[in-house]
Formats: C-alpha cells, structure tokens, sequence
C-alpha cells in the first residue's frame, strides 16, 4: 500500500514539474511555423548559428505596437552581424495580423503561430514576450511587456552574445 | 488505517486539482477579453480613473481585468 501512496505522489508531482515556464539555459522549442501573408513554413532552426531574437507580439496588444519602431531600428542595425529577430503573430486569425501591418511598418521576419502551439509550449507570461536565443539555440534572456529602456537593453544582450 | 490512506489519498487529488491546474485565460489568448467592449466603461482613460478612484476611497482594488479590455499587456 505504501508503494501505491508514493507512486500517486510521483505522477502528482510530475504533474506539476510539467507546467513550469522557459527559463535561461534551457534550449529554445524547435517549432515550423507559416510565414505571415505567404503559404510557406519554415523552421526557426533555419537560424541556428546566428543570434535570434524571437518576440511573440499580437495586433491587440498595445505594447506589442510600441516595440515595432525599436525592434525594426535593431533589425536593421545587426542584421549583416549575424543577429536575427524573428516576430511570432499569436493573433486568432492571420487577417487581423495582416490589418495590423498595414498601419505598421515591419522590417524583420514574421510567421503565424496558428493554434498558438509554440506559445503555449513556451507558456508566456506576458504580451509582448521576447527571447534572446544564442547561435547554439540557447535561451540567454527573456524579456516579459515591453518597457522604457528596453530597447537598449536587448541591444546590451545581443552585444554580450554575439 | 485503510480508511485513512484513501481519505489522505483523496484530499491529495483534490488539493492537487486546485494547485496545478490553471484555470486563468493566458496572456495570449485574450484577443476577445482586449477587445474595448470588454471593457465595464468604453473609455479606457475614463475607466483607470475609475478605478483610481476606488481603489482610494473604497480600498477594493483587482478583479476589473486592465483598463479598455482585459488582455492584460505588460
């Protein structure tokens, strides 16, 4: 019977252990994901071996819109160093996405994340979430919301990586 | 003594049914709850001095979700 106890206690914890969110250290979910506005996928294993800046953003989020202007002036700026930023759309529809980018200029990369498995697998916590993923796939920083004095911090990550 | 391993086992299930379970709308499902008509009051300004103003007179602070919607940003 105490064996039986201590089994339930096992799949009861493990429960819990399986809910925890991504953290540093940990390797970045390999996900394939559509390109926003085309029919193609791609893997974001495509960009192994560069810098990545992954920011899961969505066109009701309205820090999502104010981060657009310092994400396009970092995309352009590393681009040709090897750094990429990729924006991952986590909008119910890919139509609303596309509205979106009529009214905003983006520069970088942006795939749908349809069903919203790759944010569920990373469980975020906040919108919009950015990660900052060394060339080994590595997660090094994560950002939740965006704020005032964000933008020189991912540049101080990137720097510091790079 | 049984009796008391069930028991022991059964409010463990239950406890654990409170605790790991989450039961609240992610961050990046809430594309209904932002929408401005989720709001208690259309005008997202209008609504955080609401709010304001209860949180000091009242001291009744949470549970309105963010103001013009509930999704919650940052």
């Amino acid at each position: 019977m105490n064996s039986g106890f201590a089994a339930v206690l096992v799949v009861l914890f493990s429960v819990s252990v399986y809910a925890t969110k991504l953290k540093p250290g940990q390797t970045f979910p390999a996900a394939t994901l559509k390109k926003l506005g085309a029919k193609t996928q791609s893997n974001l294993k495509e960009y192994k071996g560069k810098v990545v800046v992954v920011d899961f953003w969505a066109s009701w989020c309205e820090p999502c819109k104010k981060e657009v202007p310092a994400l396009n002036a970092l995309y352009k700026k590393y681009l040709k160093k090897g750094v990429m930023i990729v924006g991952v759309n986590v909008d119910d529809e890919e139509s609303t996405a596309k509205d979106f980018l009529k009214e905003n200029h983006v520069d970088f990369p942006l795939f749908h994340d349809d069903g919203k498995k790759l944010a569920g697998q990373c469980d975020l916590s906040t919108m919009p979430s950015s990660f900052v993923i060394d060339k080994k796939g590595v997660i090094r920083f994560i950002h939740s919301g965006y704020k005032e004095g964000d933008p020189a911090k991912f540049e101080q990550e990137i720097k510091s990586i790079l | 003594m049984t009796r008391i391993v069930l028991v022991a086992l059964s409010l463990i299930i239950f406890s654990a049914g409170c605790g790991t379970f989450k039961k609240r709308v992610a961050p990046f499902e809430r594309e209904i709850l932002a929408k401005p008509g989720m709001g208690f009051i259309e005008n997202a300004q209008e609504e955080t001095g609401m709010q304001h103003m209860f949180d000091a007179r009242e001291g009744s602070i949470g549970g309105f979700g963010g103001a013009g919607g509930g999704c919650g940003c940052n």
